[in-house]
Parts: structure tokens; C-alpha cells; sequence
């Protein structure tokens, strides 16, 4: 069970969040512009990076909010996203 | 009952003056408090304790603790258990166990025809025996099933109670023997919170049965004062009879608590967060390979002493030590003390430390340099033993004992530094593995870190307590640690392998699953190189004690016979649990009533008093599949239901539902984004459908919102995906569109819903005391308006799952009920009936409202279902529009739901039902099927290949019993303008 920092509650339990998938994994703005084949490939392609990666976390029985998370998917490491990438 | 032959006079940890019966294999015996059943069985002479996995081989007790390998038992009376270990398990009064694996008795077995058919059963002898014919693994396996296995599960229920506990500390110290006793102590001093968990009913480790002293005195008078102290911290816990069992993620561990002070539960299980964890969990004996070295008799040699000193419980008369280092001559000499006659010390090694063979010759102990054993006499007991000269010179000689003790090195509990994710190393001077680099908060402490002396262990202990506070932010000054005799290197010699006398002999490395040093090279000749390749060809290291004695000797006999290190051949994977776990101990309290904690609705109660039949529906909540009368059938009950909201009025408890509200000044863009449809133009009190895509383009649900006021609406969602769809608009909110202005707020428990529905349920409305004009001129359908019924706050929508007039009436959930029996009171001159959810199914079914969870599986899309008409023509971007559009550049036929009546209007066909073609291919499927009461005859709906274009043509019904024609229609049975529902 990892330990996740919350910057809204401190260090929580991994059983409190509810895991939200990859920050690199954005909805594109413009599908209507997208060819069939990037569509399918932005659906069904999901990133599943080794190594660092960050990641959307919601903590779902802590305080509701989506929080930014990175972790290192070899070892789960965690560390504090960059200030400067949208983190809550 | 028999006296305790083996038992000293004196001496020991248990209390004389508190003696216990207890029934082993069907017979009385007895002990005292402080025994382990373990030592208490070897205290009454008891030499077999089960029947080896495979051959069935008699077997005795190995050693003192959790690394036993053969003295599994099956524990009897209300706590029955199966393969408990004898070496753990404090004696109690009345306790009644069994031997595992043997039938019908353990001195009687009949399995024991394996041994002598061992060459049937070599290493993967499952991939090899049963391979042909192929087609009889059926009859096999019934066989194989019969023998194999350990213990039975207990065919009652556990009445036990278990549970779970979460703690957070600074410092947590695994083990309390003299290295984790120094850690705790120096860590508790500093002020850090400290959590110490130990294995054994009492700290000290394996002081307990040593000779060992502490400041030239009994090391047990250290250990009682130190553990005063700890005690005596605030801020240290210290549990007993707990082991540490998973080595997680960021430090997270969990510990089995058995037997917890003072409480009604019987395990606990701790999940423990710490920043700084010291493991000291030290080292255990390695067995030594040789011919029979599985006999009843031979013990480790540690593991004997220390039944001697701890438990006054003597494994035998008459001892013979086989030993390759220095580290087990301080047993025998303890044994002799203790009235254990040692014959002989048999030495692998020419030249071992020579202040050791002078000690053990004082007392009188002839030591046999360069010499090993050959052979082990007795089947049921060692009898004898024969001892050559490791250079093959000169004649063997047979020596007679009853106890033969063996120690071949020893190997630091490295398994907790593993699960942490870190890779052990491979120490030469110590031939066995210690830990490598730390990958966590971690520090390994005294033997478990290769580091044997009691000096060494108790510095280390301190040193490790000491820093990990520090680390924590708690400084002290360290105090030096107390003083200990000095003790010679243990200098192990490599020896995996004593050379076999004869062809047919055999050498056990694992006990446990009955693997032998033959079976390792049989897997290495089939071409089995790697470590994890071999382990689980042959088993070895796969059983209950996951070889905790034998796995560093397999590893050493296959680098043996690959010509490398045992560095090179590396370690297998060492995984949680380190010791057994209960199903009981995992559950926790989540058994029996509190595995589901059911969730009720205001009206629960009533249902459950008045004849509902209550079943799972989704969300936890339990709801009423159909209200019978007394008498009825569950058919008579669903007909009478739906023939009474066809023709009169029903009422249904709709609470359930799930609701979101959702606020702020983008809430229109926001709807339009995760509907199909456009919300722009609703206006303030009215309230319209709404579908909902998954991203991918599959139905997510389907529902009403309704607009309260200009900012805010309220969406309602089917009750088994409340929080799946307040998760999927959560994630677009905060991680898709941050900017805009929307806030939701899960609101499905603050309001209790309960529909009235029928042709005449204005007329109960009214009579309900509604305070507003609900005539069809003034309340339309999809109106939304607040008001007071039966003088409840109410708000009232004219929405539909049923096709007829109906009132939607939303309260305050604690008004439900009040609500709920003012309306009954109401309707009753109208016969008011209540109505299930089976029966709320087959009125949607007559209608034809999609389920997105039947009709609108994994693969149907908006158009599929046929709903594309709430697709408006220009509508810019939605959640799953893509996706469609993809489906509708594809082409080609889509499964698309139509109405069947089957030609045999009273064959309902199930729910899967296949539909096919006259090439017998899969055209489509079922999705659901009713009797229709009101049509009086049977309905289904089905998603059909190009079913649009099929409609009016028959198509052929395929069930197991029969086929079955059925006409293809419109998917509507009633009322297809909908003139009731907007009456």
C-alpha cells in the first residue's frame, strides 16, 4: 500500500485515493479534427510509462479533490510534482 | 496420562506448579505453562509428529521456531485450524491436536508405500506420470486429490473474532531479541514513538535458551531489566506473539498479532507505517545434507539446546553433534550440562577453533576431526549413526545415539530486507546470504545482518536504534553497549552436500515438500538452471515453511553442480507472508453480516414487514424484487403488480437513485459536454432525459436532470452507477476542464424518492393534500415544482420509468417514510399497490427504456439503442461523440435493439438468448425477456445484427431445450406515442 501526499491532507494511505490515470493522457481539445486512427489511438493507446510518471490521484475518502502524483512505476517511489505543472 | 520422561527436574521458563493436560493424536499427555506444544511433546518423548508431504516418511520435530519444516498439526475444538506449528504455538489446557499428513495414523501409514515407490515420484513427476493417455487427468487428479494436501479445512465456521488495526510510528523495531531489544531501547530513550514486535510470548529471543551472559550475568536478568525499561516508555508499544509477516511500499508492514492481551480477538492484524524501520529478526540454523538426514532424531542443534535450557524438555539421551563451523560447539557443550549425554562432536572441518575443541574435551566430549556421516540408523528414531572419514580413509564406525543434532551454518532471516525490494548478498566467510543495499528507510541490526557474536549483536542494536531516531529527528547522546563474553568466528565450510552411500539414498533439503539433493540434480540435468526455474519444477522452497531452513542449501548444492557461487546463482524471490496466515486474520471483521454493510432507504423497514421479497440491486442497497401477499408466487405478485400500474395507481420507492447536484455559472456548458443532448434552452422548473457516453462511446447511464434554478440542476443517475458517474464528471472537472466554473456535490442520501405512478395517481396526489394544481393543464409533463404534500416539503416532477402518469416526489430523507405512509393512507380507496424492482423492469421492458447496463452493453452505442434522435444534428463536442462518429465511418451491420413477440406467446425467452440465422450463425441477442400481463403474453427486447432494417421479418430463438420463432418489431409493446405518460 503506498503512501500518498495529499497536499490538502498530509501523508494518507493508498486506500484512500482512487487511482485517476496519467496527467499526459489529456482529453484533446479538438476530436471533431482528430482522423479516426489518432482517436483510437488516444482511447485505446493509454501511456503506461516505466519509470517516473505523473499521475492523477482522487482522494475519493480524504477531501474530494484530484491531486498530481508522481511515482515511479518500477519501484513506486514517490516524490512532489514540479510546482510549475499544474499541481493543486 | 504418562510422566514427562524427558523432562528435567529443573530449569527452564515454564512453571512446575502449573501443569497442563493436553491430547495429542488421541492421547493424554502432559506439560506445563510456558510450554510450546513443541516442547511438550518432546518433554513426553513423542519422536513422531507427522508424515512427510510425498513419501510419507515418518518425521519428528527440527527446531524451536518459526522455521519448522515438518511439526504441522491440525488443532482440534471450537478454534479448529489446520497446519498450525507445534513450535509457536503456547501450550493450553485442553488443547486437542492431530498430525496433518498421515492415515490412518501417523505410526501406521499407508502413504508410507510412496517411499518405497520414490521412483515414481521425482522432481516434476506431475508433468511426467500423468501426461497419458491424456484424457485420464480426470481420473488421476480424484486420486492425487485424495492424498495430497495438508490439514483439512475445518468444516464449521470459525466463531473466532478478528481485526484489523492501523498504527503510525517513528521507529519500528522487528524483533526483541538482543539486537532489537538495544535498537528499541536507544530508539525509546530518545523520545522517537517506538513499535517493537516480537514473535515470542516473552522478549529475549534466542537468549531465552542460551547460557549466554550479559555483564557477567545471566544474559535473562539484561533482558528483563531492559525490557522494564522499555516498558516503562511512553512512547513505546511493545506486542508479544506478533510477527512481522509483509515488508511493503514506503515502509508499510504488517504484522499478525496472535492472542492480543486481555481482548476478545483472537488475531489482529496491525498495518504499520514507520519511518524508519530496524529489522532484527536474526538467523536460523541450516540442516545439513546427508542420507536420511530426515529421520525422527535429528534436530538442529540450536533448536536442541535450546528446548533444553528454555522448556527442561530434552530431545534425547544419547547425542551425536554433525557440525561445519564453530558456532554449535557451545550447544553441545549446553546439552551436556544439562543432562544430554553427547557422544560425540562429528566435524566436517581438519582445523576448527582450537579453544573450542579444548572445551568441549574437558567435558569429557570426543570430537572427531575431518569426518562426516554417512548413514543415519532407525526409521522411527535415530538408533545409530555412521561416521567416516570425509577422505573416504581408514573403516566407517557406527556409533549408537538417539538424538542426532546438526548444524550446517546459518542463515541471517534476510526475508523482510527482500520484500522491502532490496537484493541480498552473498557472504563467502559466512557461506550464506545477508542484506544487500537498502532501498527503504531500513537497516538490518545483529544476526540477521550476518553479525553472530552477542557483543557484536547488542552494539549493532544500539548503534541501529540510535540512528534511526536521529533520522526521525530525535538526538541523543548513545550510551555504550554492555559487555559479553568474546566468541570465535563461527567459519562455516561449504558443504552442500555429504556424498550419498549408496544409489538409492536419499538426502533431504527440503523437508517440507519432500524435495531431496537428487531431485535438484534430476532438474538441472533436464536443463533447469534457474534458481526460480528449479524451485518451482521441484517445489523446493514452496511449502508451509517456504524454506525457511533448506532454500540457502539448494541454492549452494546448484551452484555445486554448475561449477559457480552461490553469489551467481542468486536467491528465489522471497514474498509475504513470512509465517501462515489465517483466512480469519486477512478478513478481519469483515465477515458474515459485515462483509456487505447493506445500505437502507427510509422505506426498507416497511417492505421488510409487508411481504418484499428483498434482494441485491446494485450500490449496496437491498430493494424489494416484488411485494407478495401472503400465498402469492413471485409471478402472482410481479402480473398483479403491473396489472395495477397499468390499470391503476403503484407507488415505488425510487430513493436508491443517485443525485448530484451541480452549481455554477458554466453548469449548461458542463451538461452539454457529458450529455448527448443540449441543456441551453431548459428552463428554470422543468427537467428533461439526459445520456451519457463513456469516452469510448458506450452507454454510461442514462437519467433526468432537472433545472432548480439559473445555476443550479440536479442530476439523477441510475442507482448501481451513482459513484461511477460522479468519479467520471469529478475526473473531467479537475483534470480536463479545470476552468470551468461547475462545483458537484453528491447528494443521493440527503433526499428519500417515491414515484406514484398509474392512471390514477393524480387522483392520490390530491387526495394526498398536494398544495398545487397538479391537473394536466397546470403541471405538464417534465414539470418540476415544489410544494407541501401530506404538509411535507416536497418537490414533485412529472417523470417516468413506467410509461404511465406519473409523480416523481422528492423529501428530505428522514420525511421518507412519513411521506411514504400518507401516501398509502391516500391511495388507499384507489387500491394502491407498492411495486418491486422486478416489476418496475417488466413495465420499462413493455416500454422499451433502455437499461444502459442491458441493452447498452460494452459494445452498443447511442444509435445502437436506437436513442440517436437526442443527438441534436450541429452539437459541438460531447464525452464519446468521437468514438460514435467512428462507429458510423465504419459501416457496416451495427447490433441494434429491436422488440421480439415470440410466435409462442407463452415462451419467455432468457436474458442471452441467442439469435440466429439460417447458417445457425450469431445474429443477435436476447437482452431481456417477460411475460407481459397486460399484453398477456410474452415480450423481449434484443439487440439484432442490422435490426432496424429487419423489422416485421422472423428470426429463430436458440436455447438449450429448443428453438423458437419470433417476430422482430418496434421497440415499444404499449402506449408507442406515449399519450399516458403525458396525460
Amino acid at each position: 500500500m503506498i503512501f500518498i501526499h495529499c497536499p490538502h491532507c498530509g501523508d494518507r494511505n493508498e486506500d484512500e485515493f482512487t487511482y485517476g490515470g496519467d496527467v499526459e493522457h489529456r482529453r484533446p481539445d479538438k476530436p471533431d479534427a482528430m482522423s479516426d486512427a489518432q482517436w483510437c489511438e488516444y482511447i485505446y493507446c493509454v501511456p503506461n510509462t516505466k519509470g517516473w510518471a505523473k499521475e492523477h490521484w482522487w482522494h475519493v475518502r480524504g477531501c474530494n479533490r484530484w491531486i498530481l502524483v508522481e511515482r515511479n512505476s518500477i519501484n513506486n517511489e514517490l516524490r512532489k510534482p514540479d510546482e510549475d505543472s499544474g499541481s493543486e | 496420562m504418562s510422566k514427562q520422561a524427558f523432562r528435567a527436574n529443573s530449569g527452564g521458563r515454564i512453571d512446575r506448579d502449573r501443569p497442563l493436560t493436553f491430547t495429542f493424536n488421541g492421547k493424554r499427555l502432559g506439560g506445563y505453562t510456558g510450554d510450546t506444544l513443541s516442547s511438550a511433546l518432546i518433554a513426553n518423548g513423542i519422536s513422531i509428529v507427522g508424515r512427510s508431504f510425498k513419501y510419507h516418511r515418518p518425521r519428528g520435530i527440527m527446531s524451536a521456531g518459526a522455521e519448522e519444516t515438518n511439526a504441522f498439526v491440525q488443532l482440534l475444538g471450537s478454534n479448529e485450524e489446520p497446519n498450525v506449528l507445534a513450535t509457536t504455538l503456547p501450550l493450553y489446557e485442553g488443547l486437542e491436536a492431530h498430525s496433518v499428513n498421515a492415515w490412518p495414523s501417523v505410526h501406521f501409514d499407508l502413504g508410507g508405500m510412496n517411499n518405497f515407490l520414490h521412483r515414481l515420484f521425482p522432481a516434476g513427476f506431475y508433468y511426467k506420470t500423468f501426461m497419458w493417455p491424456r484424457d485420464r487427468w480426470d481420473w488421476y487428479s480424484r486420486f492425487i486429490r485424495r492424498v495430497a494436501g495438508w490439514g483439512a479445512v475445518p468444516k464449521k465456521s470459525a466463531r473466532n473474532r478478528y481485526e484489523h488495526r492501523f498504527h503510525h510510528c517513528d521507529v519500528m523495531v522487528i524483533g526483541a531479541g538482543p539486537a532489537g531489544l538495544s535498537a528499541a531501547l536507544a530508539a525509546g530513550r530518545s523520545g522517537a514513538r517506538v513499535l517493537l514486535v516480537d514473535n515470542q510470548p516473552e522478549a529475549g529471543g534466542y537468549l531465552l535458551g542460551d547460557s549466554a551472559e550479559i555483564n557477567s550475568r545471566p544474559a535473562l536478568s539484561w533482558i528483563s531489566e531492559v525490557v522494564a525499561e522499555i516498558d516503562a516508555l511512553p512512547d513505546v508499544v511493545r506486542l508479544k506473539e506478533t510477527s512481522a509477516i509483509g515488508y511493503y511500499d514506503q515502509n508499510f508492514i504488517t504484522a499478525l498479532e496472535r492472542r492480543p492481551d486481555k481482548s476478545w480477538v483472537k488475531e489482529r492484524l496491525w498495518k504499520i507505517r514507520a519511518r524508519q524501520v530496524i529489522l532484527a529478526t536474526g538467523a536460523i540454523e541450516r540442516p545439513i545434507t546427508f542420507a536420511d538426514n530426515d529421520r525422527p532424531g535429528v534436530m538442529l542443534a540450536s533448536s536442541a539446546s535450546h528446548y533444553c535450557l528454555r522448556y527442561g524438555a530434552r530431545p534425547g539421551r544419547d547425542a551425536v553433534l554433525f557440525t561445519n563451523n564453530n558456532g554449535s560447539y557451545q550447544h553441545a557443550i549446553d546439552l551436556k550440562d544439562n543432562g544430554v549425554n553427547i557422544v560425540a562432536v562429528i566435524d566436517l572441518r581438519s582445523e576448527p577453533d582450537a579453544s573450542l575443541i579444548a572445551a568441549a574435551t574437558a567435558k569429557g566430549i570426543d570430537v572427531l576431526l575431518a569426518s562426516q556421516i554417512s548413514k543415519v540408523i532407525g526409521v522411527r528414531r535415530v538408533s545409530a549413526v555412521e561416521i567416516c572419514a570425509s577422505n573416504g580413509a581408514g573403516d566407517c564406525r557406527r556409533i549408537a545415539c538417539d538424538l542426532l543434532l546438526m548444524s550446517g551454518g546459518w542463515n541471517p532471516t534476510i526475508h523482510l530486507h527482500s520484500q522491502s525490494g532490496a537484493r541480498p548478498a552473498y557472504d563467502a566467510d559466512l557461506v550464506t546470504f545477508i542484506p544487500g543495499m537498502s532501498v527503504q528507510n531500513e537497516v538490518s541490526a545483529g544476526a540477521c545482518r550476518g553479525q553472530f557474536a552477542l557483543s557484536t549483536c547488542l552494539s549493532d542494536g544500539l548503534t541501529a536504534g540510535y540512528n534511526a531516531a536521529k533520522a526521525c529527528g530525535f538526538d541523543t547522546e548513545p550510551k555504550s553497549g554492555p559487555i559479553c563474553a568474546a566468541e570465535p568466528n563461527i567459519s562455516p565450510m561449504p558443504m552442500w552436500e555429504v556424498p550419498l552411500p549408496k544409489k538409492s539414498s536419499r538426502a533431504f533439503l527440503d523437508f517440507n515438500n519432500d524435495v531431496t539433493s537428487k531431485d535438484i540434480r534430476l532438474a538441472e540435468r533436464e536443463g533447469y538452471r534457474s534458481i526460480e526455474l528449479v524451485k518451482r519444477y521441484t517445489t523446493a522452497g514452496m511449502g508451509i515453511d517456504q524454506g525457511k531452513t533448506g532454500n540457502v542449501n539448494i541454492i549452494g548444492l546448484m551452484a555445486q553442480i554448475t561449477s559457480t557461487t552461490p553469489g551467481a546463482i542468486g536467491t528465489t524471490t522471497y514474498r509475504p507472508a513470512y509465517s501462515p496466515v489465517s483466512f480469519g486474520a486477512m478478513a478481519g471483521a469483515d465477515s458474515s453480516d459485515l462483509i456487505i454493510p447493506w445500505r437502507r432507504t427510509p422505506i426498507t423497514d416497511w417492505f421488510i414487514d409487508n411481504g418484499g421479497h428483498l434482494d441485491e440491486t446494485g450500490a449496496l442497497f437491498r430493494r424489494p424484487l416484488f411485494i407478495a401477499k401472503s400465498g402469492e408466487t413471485a409471478n402472482d405478485a410481479i402480473n398483479r403488480e403491473a396489472l395495477a400500474v397499468r390499470n391503476g395507481v403503484g407507488i415505488y420507492d425510487g430513493t436508491p437513485l443517485g443525485k448530484i447536484s451541480i452549481k455554477g455559472a458554466d453548469a449548461v456548458t458542463f451538461l452539454d459536454r457529458v450529455y448527448t443532448n443540449s441543456w441551453g434552452k431548459l428552463p428554470i422548473g422543468r427537467c428533461k432525459f439526459g445520456y451519457m457516453l463513456h469516452e469510448d462511446g458506450r452507454l454510461l447511464d442514462d437519467g433526468v436532470t432537472f433545472r432548480l434554478s439559473e445555476d443550479h440542476y440536479l442530476m439523477s443517475t441510475g442507482s448501481g452507477v451513482a459513484s461511477v458517474v460522479q468519479k467520471h464528471l469529478e475526473r473531467l472537472l479537475h483534470c480536463d476542464w479545470p476552468d470551468l466554473d461547475v462545483y458537484l456535490t453528491p447528494v443521493s442520501d440527503q433526499w428519500a424518492v417515491i414515484c406514484v405512478c398509474g392512471p390514477l395517481a393524480r387522483d392520490v396526489m390530491q387526495a394526498a393534500a398536494t398544495s398545487i394544481d397538479v391537473s394536466s393543464d397546470a403541471f405538464k409533463f417534465l414539470d418540476t415544482k415544489n410544494c407541501q404534500i401530506a404538509n411535507i416539503n416536497a418537490r414533485v416532477s412529472r417523470v417516468t420509468y413506467t410509461g404511465e402518469l406519473s409523480f416523481e416526489i422528492v423529501v428530505a430523507t428522514r420525511h421518507g417514510r412519513e411521506l411514504w405512509d400518507a401516501l398509502l393512507a391516500a391511495g388507499k380507496d384507489f387500491d394502491i399497490t407498492p411495486v418491486g424492482s422486478d416489476t418496475s423492469m417488466l413495465l420499462r421492458t413493455e416500454k422499451a427504456f433502455i437499461a444502459a447496463g442491458l441493452e447498452g452493453d460494452g459494445y452498443a452505442n447511442i444509435y445502437d439503442v436506437g436513442m440517436g434522435w437526442v443527438v441534436p444534428k450541429k452539437k459541438g463536442d460531447f464525452v464519446g461523440k468521437r468514438s460514435t462518429t467512428r462507429d458510423l465511418n465504419k459501416g457496416g451491420p451495427r447490433p441494434e435493439v429491436i422488440g421480439l413477440l415470440p410466435e409462442d406467446g407463452s415462451f419467455v425467452p432468457p436474458k442471452g438468448t441467442p439469435l440466429i440465422d439460417a447458417e445457425r450463425n450469431m445474429i443477435g441477442m436476447v437482452t431481456i425477456g417477460f411475460h407481459s400481463p397486460n399484453l398477456k403474453r410474452s415480450i423481449a427486447l434484443a439487440q439484432l445484427s442490422d435490426g432496424r432494417s429487419r423489422l416485421g421479418e422472423t428470426v429463430t430463438l436458440f436455447t438449450k431445450e429448443k428453438t423458437a420463432l419470433a417476430k422482430v418489431c418496434e421497440p415499444v409493446f404499449i402506449d408507442p406515442d406515449g399519450l399516458k405518460m403525458r396525460d
